[in-house]
């Protein structure tokens, strides 16, 4: 039983890197624009129809295709960013939320209008044998999903710690008024921090697209767990989303084996009340204190 | 130096700065004066680029500072404090400073590579961080987050963070504003150490500070230059004693540091 169990803990943890790497992008996002991106799913989504069609089509190897997802979703998040988004910078916040919510619809079907509503199936992205830890099995899938989460969550660390981009967008979004006349591109920075987040949806999506395959709404699932891992990390700490993405992933497995597949999301936001009960900032949030 | 000439601002209907003239040598304190309302801050967030400007010119150097975008003034070689701390609350101390050395940084992303570029870049602005720091006697909170530190402190971080950046113009929001009487006179070692390097334009309402360090300033009411000229001169001036002088008079903190 424990075997089981801990068997079912691992596909989780894999399962919810997944999650963790959305909410990361969502995380990311927020923090800098203060925007709760609706598209965030479709757009690492739409991203993935780049992936697909150069393997399907042309042929091309899996990381090449992926590393093309990435500069396509990288290039999405930054567009929208200046396109839209700048404008409506001294808009009500709502209108802002609004356009995502838009453009999540409008990239959903835009990619059903191109590819239609069928699944389109993605090969296995890694051919490595499986990962053998005494009585536990790691798919190659797995591997990579939590392999590239390590990667990414390092890479961001460091990115925010070390480099003068990570500073300042730290500083945007703590006060992007003094940000501005300390003399950081605000408008660059954030297009930055949409691409990359976007960036980091793509990841999710691609690397999820072989189990859930190809559909304009292949990300719908996994977007809303992303929401939930991050609030409950205390939506804005980009440690949080990742630890709320990776727990999240292992309670769903869990439902999954014990209960029915179907009652996973019922229950996840049920336990996310509870969370939200005991702990109001989720795991790693600090509580806003509005000085008067 | 600084030349303005003509700057007016408006908002909506009502004028806050009107068709204003005035020219700030490479090096000195100068001071803005005025009673509250007499758009001294509206005047700084214009040279700064913060508020939008109706009319006029200013120039810095050979750079045309209206024609700037606000993220650019600082790279021109202005930099300014604020009347209310405006900081990074959960950033330290010290991150508060690199941050006012962004513009002056060349390497982006490869910090995080540690490059021995980026890393001799990071050590250079660490050591200019530092000095300043030591300067205003905030070296010992460098880690601390000036959200956790009392405001004489945040004001002082405030403008440790201007000065930084080494400028070409310093604008000073009410810089003593809010200090107790052990900090003003170390932020007054400052201010005088960098007029003797840079340009600071200072707004300040006590007189007698002024009359200490400022070389010449610039009296305000109702968005207009009322008058100009020493601080020994202003004190008689009768224009000047009637919309902001008055004849009573208080010591503080700031005036006691002389």
């Amino acid at each position: 039983m424990t075997q089981f169990l801990l068997q079912i803990a691992l596909a989780g943890l894999a399962q919810g890197s997944l999650f963790a790497l959305t909410a990361l992008g969502l995380v990311m996002i927020y923090n800098a624009s203060s925007v709760v991106n609706f598209a965030h799913g479709a757009m690492g989504m739409a991203a993935t129809y780049v992936a697909y069609v150069l393997i399907a089509r042309f042929e091309v190897p899996f990381a090449l295709a992926f590393a093309a997802a990435l500069v396509a979703a990288f290039v999405l998040g930054a567009v929208v960013q200046a396109v839209f988004l700048a404008r409506l910078r001294n808009a009500p916040l709502l209108s802002q939320v609004v356009v995502t919510l838009g453009l999540f619809m409008l990239l959903e079907g835009l990619m059903g209008i191109a590819f239609g509503y069928n699944p389109r199936p993605m090969r296995e992205s890694i051919a490595i044998a499986p990962v053998i830890l005494g009585d536990l099995v790691l798919r190659p899938q797995d591997v990579l999903q939590l392999a590239l989460l390590l990667i990414l969550g390092v890479a961001l660390a460091a990115f925010f710690a070390a480099t003068k981009v990570g500073l300042g967008m730290r500083a945007i979004t703590e006060n992007t008024y003094a940000a501005r006349l300390m003399g950081i591109p605000v408008g660059r920075l954030l297009a930055i921090a949409w691409g990359t987040g976007v960036a980091l949806s793509a990841v999710a999506a691609v690397l999820a697209a072989p189990t859930t395959s190809v559909t304009p709404n292949m990300m719908d699932t996994i977007v809303v767990y992303g929401f939930v891992a991050a609030i409950v990390g205390g939506f804005g700490s980009m440690a949080g989303a990742l630890v709320g993405g990776l727990i999240l992933g292992v309670v769903v497995n869990l439902i999954d084996a014990f209960l029915a597949p179907e009652l996973a999301m019922s229950i996840v936001f049920g336990l996310l009340l509870l969370v939200l009960y005991v702990r109001p900032d989720g795991l790693f949030g600090r509580a806003q204190v509005q000085k008067v | 130096m600084l030349e303005a000439r003509g700057v007016t601002v408006r908002f909506g209907g009502l004028v806050a700065v009107n068709a204003l003239d005035l020219d700030v040598p490479d090096r000195g304190i100068f001071a803005l004066v005025g009673p509250n309302g007499a758009g001294k801050t509206t005047l700084i967030n214009a040279l700064s680029r913060v508020c939008p400007v109706a009319g006029g010119t200013v120039r810095l150097g050979d750079v045309d500072v209206l024609s700037l975008p606000p993220h650019a003034a600082v790279s021109a070689g202005i930099a300014r404090s604020f009347q209310r701390a405006e900081l990074f609350p959960s950033l330290t101390v010290l991150e508060n400073l690199l941050v006012g050395l962004h513009s002056t940084m060349q390497t982006g992303l490869s910090g995080a590579l540690m490059t021995p570029a980026s890393r001799t870049e990071e050590q250079a602005a660490r050591a200019r961080a530092e000095r300043v720091l030591r300067d205003l006697d905030l070296w010992e909170v460098r880690n601390a987050a000036p959200a956790d530190m009392p405001y004489g402190h945040q004001k002082l971080l405030d403008v440790a963070r201007a000065l930084v950046s080494e400028p070409a113009l310093l604008l000073l929001d009410e810089p003593f504003a809010g200090l107790t009487e052990a900090e003003a006179p170390r932020l007054l070692a400052c201010i005088r150490a960098a007029g003797e390097r840079c340009a600071v334009l200072m707004i300040e309402h006590h007189f007698e500070l002024l009359e200490g360090i400022a070389q010449r300033m610039t009296v305000m009411d109702f968005g207009q230059k009322v008058s100009e000229g020493t601080p020994a001169s202003m004190r008689t001036d009768p224009e000047v004693i009637r919309c902001y002088l008055g004849t009573g008079r208080h010591r503080t903190a700031a005036a006691s540091a002389c």
